[in-house]
């Protein structure tokens, strides 16, 4: 165990990743000369996102922390984007481990029919919730609290996925999938209590027209133009008293051009990260299109990307990036600055728009209350989050400035698991045990209603019946 | 004459990885000179200087350049690849015979 722990520190994670992602590989399967340059670009893509982000952060944190100090914005904690939350799992043994030991979990709930949902062909976005459980370990010190936390986490997340695979599968037109990311599908069960509400209210009949709205908030879909305003944006106000001199200007000038290119950098960097494990999620993805697996209904977890580009989901995506960013700054107990992570807003509505039946306005008002709580739940990890950040490399140089993830800490389903586990010792057990039996109750009780749920998550009878 | 090639996704990472590598496969076998540039979907209405879009999902978007959208899910999840291959060579090839009557 003491040889293991020296070996991993000595080689860190951009080469200990890839081995472990090149053996797993291989054991799926998956083509030599493929596994091996997707397991190549995962170490790349890991050591270029830790540059970028300390070069990013060396220039946004002075101004975040001015604008603090000098007006009532107290927005200290900078949303540096999904691929900081990934870089922390993989950086983490954690993150490691869960990799092989949850794709074995996943193996034995699907092939035991605990669950229908197929979960390893979406392995990339096994990250988002083994986040949470990095900082359960961060915050209790116990490694295994954390894999048991992630078991929960990974647990709950099939439960949703299950429950809204027919309503994603009607609504997008794609049989046979559902999604297993946690970002967009853990509103779902939220927006059925809203739709339930709106239907009372009578305010789901109204209709908004998209092409128009579209047309209207087409801005915020280009997000370098849109994160070049929001940092002009932010360094003025930062740097308000003090307008009357050309230093100041270019201090703001040039703040605008790194939050611009924060937008432009990512999807490129993201891009290698991602490319270590398709190779995994592909090879998978064509065994069990070729009926590998003797089972006959059952839902292939998909990456999400397939759904955004449907027209009232990026409709409503893009109404709701304003509009989360203005309740960011008004409503209180947020402490984070949306910015890498506005882009994806589209992809955070994908569970809720599926509930709603493409309803804009319904879902934007879902959407909206969704995140004004998932602000709060971020809001009370932005500490932690930052520590697990130092803690793998990440220089954070100005003081009293937190750095965050805002699609993944924007997850109160995560935060209440994690304040499970990571509550005071001496009532840990209880809320742990809590936390498993409010999962199991829920579980069988869809499991018993299980056509009335999916309808209730917006699929219809005929489309339940077509399909069983 | 390259044909210029833009692949769109959500975010413009995972699917779009993964169907540009198919498109790659697909041009080289047939000898097509190609350029793929990655997008994203929100970005796609105002493409300039591109020949075809390949679009991940499902989307009703248009471009208002006319640049033709042709949804290329098939090549990422499999089902229906071959169908689409062909209706995509098939428009590949269409803007190959412009560009060469464009400038002889």
């Amino acid at each position: 165990m003491q040889t293991l722990k020296l070996v991993l520190d000595l080689f860190g994670p951009s080469i200990i990743v890839p081995v472990v992602v090149f053996v797993l590989s291989l054991f799926l399967k998956v083509p030599r000369k493929q596994a091996f340059q997707g397991a190549l670009y995962m170490g790349i893509g890991l050591t270029a996102f830790n540059i970028i982000l300390g070069g990013l952060m060396s220039s946004l944190a002075p101004v975040v922390s001015e604008m603090v100090n000098n007006t009532g914005i107290n927005l200290p904690t900078i949303d540096v984007g999904w691929p900081a939350a990934a870089m922390i799992v993989y950086a983490n043994q954690i993150g490691m481990f869960y990799l092989v030991f949850g794709l074995a979990f996943d193996l034995v709930l699907f092939l035991t029919k605990w669950t229908d949902t197929f979960h390893p062909t979406d392995i990339w976005n096994y990250y988002q919730f083994v986040f949470w459980a990095a900082i359960v370990q961060l915050s209790t010190g116990s490694f295994w609290l954390g894999i048991l936390a992630a078991m929960l986490m990974n647990l709950i997340l099939l439960l949703i996925a299950d429950w809204l695979a027919p309503s994603l599968q009607e609504y997008y037109g794609y049989d046979g999938v559902t999604s297993t990311c946690y970002a967009p599908v853990n509103g779902a069960p939220f927006a059925v209590l809203v739709k339930w509400v709106l239907m009372k209210l009578r305010l789901h009949e109204i209709k908004l027209n998209p092409e128009d709205l579209r047309n209207r908030f087409g801005f915020w879909g280009e997000p370098v133009s849109m994160g070049v305003i929001i940092g002009l944006a932010f360094a003025i106000l930062a740097k308000w008293s003090n307008l009357g001199s050309v230093d100041t200007w270019a201090g703001v000038l040039k703040t605008a051009i790194v939050t611009g290119a924060v937008m432009a950098i990512y999807p490129a960097v993201s891009g290698l990260f991602v490319k270590g494990l398709i190779p995994i999620s592909q090879t998978l993805n064509t065994r069990l299109r070729k009926g590998e697996l003797k089972r006959k209904n059952f839902y292939i977890a998909i990456d999400p990307a397939v759904f955004f580009g449907e027209e009232a989901t990026l409709t409503s995506g893009l109404v709701l990036i304003p509009i989360i960013l203005a309740l960011s700054i008004l409503v209180p107990g947020n402490n984070t600055l949306p910015l890498a992570d506005l882009p994806a807003m589209p992809f955070m509505v994908i569970g809720i728009i599926a509930v709603m039946r493409g309803n804009i306005l319904s879902t934007v008002i879902a959407g909206a209350l969704w995140y004004v709580l998932g602000n709060w739940a971020n809001s009370d990890i932005a500490a932690v989050f930052t520590q697990a950040a130092v803690n793998v490399g990440v220089q954070i140089p100005a003081a009293g400035t937190m750095v965050t993830s805002w699609a993944i800490g924007v997850s109160p389903i995560c935060w209440l698991v994690y304040k499970a586990f990571a509550a005071p010792a001496t009532v840990r057990a209880l809320t742990i045990a809590a936390s498993f039996a409010v999962y199991l109750v829920v579980y069988f009780l869809f499991k018993r209603n299980r056509i009335a749920w999916q309808i209730a998550a917006g699929a219809s009878r005929e489309y339940l019946d077509r399909v069983s | 004459m390259t044909v210029r090639l833009v692949v769109a996704c959500g975010g413009g990472i995972f699917t779009t990885t993964v169907v540009t590598d198919r498109i790659k496969e697909i041009l080289w076998k047939e000898k097509i000179r190609f350029t793929i540039t990655p997008a994203k979907i929100t970005e796609i209405a105002n493409l300039r200087d591109a020949d075809l879009i390949v679009v991940t999902g499902k989307t009703t978007t248009r471009n208002a350049n006319n640049i033709p959208v042709l949804i290329g899910m098939p090549l990422f999840t499999g089902v229906g690849a071959e169908e689409f291959t062909e209706q995509f060579l098939r428009e590949v090839r269409r803007i190959e015979e412009e560009k060469k009557n464009a400038n002889p």
